[in-house]
């Protein structure tokens, strides 16, 4: 938001019109994936994300024409459908229901910094969708949709029965579940009547058994490190096995010990990289970027993922053209890896680099097109 | 049928009470007005009245009862007097679940869309039941609980539970009724006299003098919503740290649909001994009570933080 303020004085009018040329031009061969257009409410931006909102298209094509012929850079739809999605207030537009939307991302300082998170980012994305959504919630897994957050992280759409009637209440139990808020893995454990510490086993579900299976994982790349006794093998199978039905106490350790030599497995079980804040899961009036639509700040295509382990947001987001453009930077730009090359720019270097990149760098206020 | 009267006079906020009363074309009379006012003022006393007799008539009366409190309620419109009659009516429908058949228990399930799963020795409800209807206090907050597939795992006593909360939640949407009966309408007149008087709001609490964690409490407070026990223990316990008067603390909590004076009283003055302090925010998120992202670690920080430090125009959406 806070560049986005700039934009107006960075940005002259021709580089503007530039930018919303170049967006015309996407907009005009661009695939939707917007699931029952028409109950959706719409919003735009074109200095801040969203300018206005409470807009509603019928259909692909009257939204097509919208976007060509009005061009914003950045536009965003509601994850929830509604009877009457452009009426005001938002009371009478008639909730019907929404998609589940989580919306993931490091905070990080430094214009170029947050892009070499991006891989950690898609990292938790899986572990949300694999051991959370699908694992926990048993939402299957062609409900859930990827999608590139056009800038500095990720958003999964679920679209499913199971979740589209949550309120708002249940829709942040969930993230607070997700997130570990409450998490106290020390309640795991606790003595039986002969002193035995019992704890949870390998097969529960839910949070104690993803610590038990971390748990193991851990133990097992380095034994003695967790207690010197296991470079016993026997030991430390003895112990395992107890571990499997719940028996901790095959370890001379205090119930206090144990809980402090567990701490670093209990505090990298929540996923803290899920955004609790911007209520984007649990306003469920909350508007979020259009899957496929391009983002102001960047020109990244705000992407719908097929196939999330190979994708690469900086090749794999940027607009395809072989276009070329003329800019000229504006401050330094050092190793900077986007489009499968390493950029390096100095203050006042005049270049001709591919169309997509120039806009990103524009857009970031590191260049300007050449006069 | 004397079993299906049964049900429905135990249950008579079910579909199949609702059945029996087109069915028997009941109507109001100015006994059964009577007694649904009857009933609501228990309510407000918090009891729940019980029937004891089992004949056909007396029975088809129980249902007709209720649907008379229900009409006298919808004509008041009044959210305490609902919010009373509901905590009431689903505690007492909760006292008649404990010990009936797995049968009658499951045709209420089925009513309220439960979506249950059996496992052996354990009870698998789907996560959107179950936080749809979970009591809200910290021992039913998922991240404690086995959840694997959808599925969450809880024991007979939380089945009954949720569905507890399923019928006071049903029970608290009132439909507004068109045609009302003089009758009726006396009943709700004489009722309104009984009721205890709306605190009037002695205390400062201007908007923006209290964290939004608090300011909700207090407009769900106000709602004569039924809040659970973290929420109104962190309410008292901030309130106390404010050096509110306990009879003013008192009026508050008289919002509270099952409000005891005796033991809030204690409870109050308990936890003034005690000296406990104001959970801070992270417990608050914890128990799942955080509205907002302020800049303070502690709900007590927040006039001294945002006043002194940033002036009085502070909003926190931007």
């Amino acid at each position: 938001m806070k560049n986005m303020e700039k934009r107006s004085t960075w940005m002259n009018e021709q580089e503007k019109m530039l930018i919303k040329k170049i967006f015309s031009a996407y907009y005009r061969n661009f695939k939707f994936n917007v699931p029952e257009i028409e109950k959706r409410e719409f919003g735009v931006g074109f200095e801040k994300k969203i300018d206005a909102r409470h807009l509603s298209f019928e259909n692909e094509s009257q939204l097509r024409n919208y976007l060509i012929e009005n061009t914003p850079f950045f536009i965003s739809y509601s994850a929830a459908h509604y009877e009457k999605p452009s009426i005001t207030p938002i009371e009478k537009k008639g909730w019907l229901g929404a998609d589940l939307v989580f919306d993931l991302d490091y905070h990080h300082q430094g214009k170029y910094e947050i892009y070499k998170f991006l891989g950690k980012v898609k990292e938790d994305l899986i572990r949300l969708s694999e051991d959370f959504l699908q694992n926990d919630f048993g939402i299957d897994k062609n409900e859930i949709v990827y999608v590139f957050s056009g800038n500095r992280g990720y958003h999964i759409h679920v679209r499913s029965k199971d979740t589209f009637l949550l309120g708002s209440n249940e829709r942040r139990e969930i993230v607070d579940y997700i997130r570990g808020v409450g998490l106290n893995t020390n309640e795991f454990f606790s003595k039986d009547d002969r002193g035995k510490i019992i704890g949870p086993k390998i097969n529960d579900s839910g949070y104690r058994g993803r610590f038990v299976k971390k748990f193991i994982l851990e133990l097992e790349k380095n034994p003695s490190k967790f207690y010197r006794g296991f470079s016993n093998k026997e030991k430390l199978d003895n112990f395992l096995k107890g571990t499997e039905a719940g028996n901790w106490s095959r370890i001379p350790f205090s119930i206090e010990k144990l809980n402090l030599k567990i701490k670093p497995i209990s505090d990298s079980l929540p996923l803290s990289c899920v955004d609790a804040d911007a209520g984007v899961t649990y306003d469920i009036k909350k508007l979020i970027r259009m899957p496929n639509s391009l983002h102001g700040e960047t020109g990244f295509i705000a992407k719908e993922i097929r196939d999330i382990e190979s994708f690469e947001p900086m090749t794999d987001a940027l607009i395809k053209t072989t276009k070329m453009m003329d800019v000229e930077f504006i401050e330094d730009v050092s190793d900077f890896e986007i489009g499968g090359s390493i950029y390096s720019f100095k203050i006042g270097d005049k270049k001709e680099i591919p169309l997509p990149i120039g806009l990103f760098f524009i857009l970031k206020g590191s260049a300007k097109t050449k006069k | 049928m004397e079993k299906s009267y049964l049900f429905a006079a135990r249950y008579p906020f079910s579909t199949r009470a609702k059945r029996i009363i087109e069915i028997s074309k009941l109507a109001p009379n100015s006994q059964l007005i009577e007694k649904g006012l009857e009933r609501i003022k228990s309510a407000l006393r918090n009891e729940s009245l019980k029937f004891s007799s089992v004949s056909d008539s007396d029975l088809l009366n129980e249902i007709g009862i209720y649907a008379c409190a229900r009409m006298i309620l919808s004509n008041l419109n009044n959210s305490y007097l609902i919010n009373k009659f509901s905590v009431s009516q689903a505690k007492r429908a909760y006292s008649y679940l404990n010990q009936d058949s797995d049968e009658n228990i499951a045709e209420l399930l089925d009513e309220f869309g439960f979506k249950l799963k059996s496992n052996r020795d354990e009870i698998l409800i789907h996560f959107s039941t179950y936080l749809k209807y979970t009591p809200g206090s910290i021992e039913y907050r998922l991240i404690g609980r086995n959840i694997a597939k959808g599925y969450v795992s809880i024991n007979k006593h939380e089945l009954l539970r949720l569905l507890q909360e399923a019928i006071r939640i049903k029970i608290s949407q009132v439909p507004k009724i068109k045609k009302i009966s003089p009758e009726i309408e006396a009943a709700g007149k004489s009722l309104v006299i009984e009721l205890p008087k709306i605190t009037p709001e002695k205390l400062s609490f201007k908007k923006g003098d209290n964290p939004p964690c608090i300011e909700a409490l207090l407009i769900d407070l106000k709602k004569h919503l039924n809040l659970n026990h973290q929420a109104r223990w962190i309410l008292a316990v901030y309130l106390i740290k404010k050096n509110t008067a306990l009879e003013d603390i008192l009026e508050l909590f008289m919002n509270f649909p099952d409000y005891k004076e005796k033991i809030a009283k204690y409870q109050i003055e308990h936890a003034k001994k005690q000296g406990y302090m104001v959970p801070s925010c992270a417990t608050i998120r914890g128990y799942g009570l955080c509205v907002s992202n302020c800049p303070v670690k502690n709900p007590m920080q927040w006039k001294k933080v945002l006043y002194e430090k940033y002036g009085k125009k502070v909003d926190l959406d931007e």
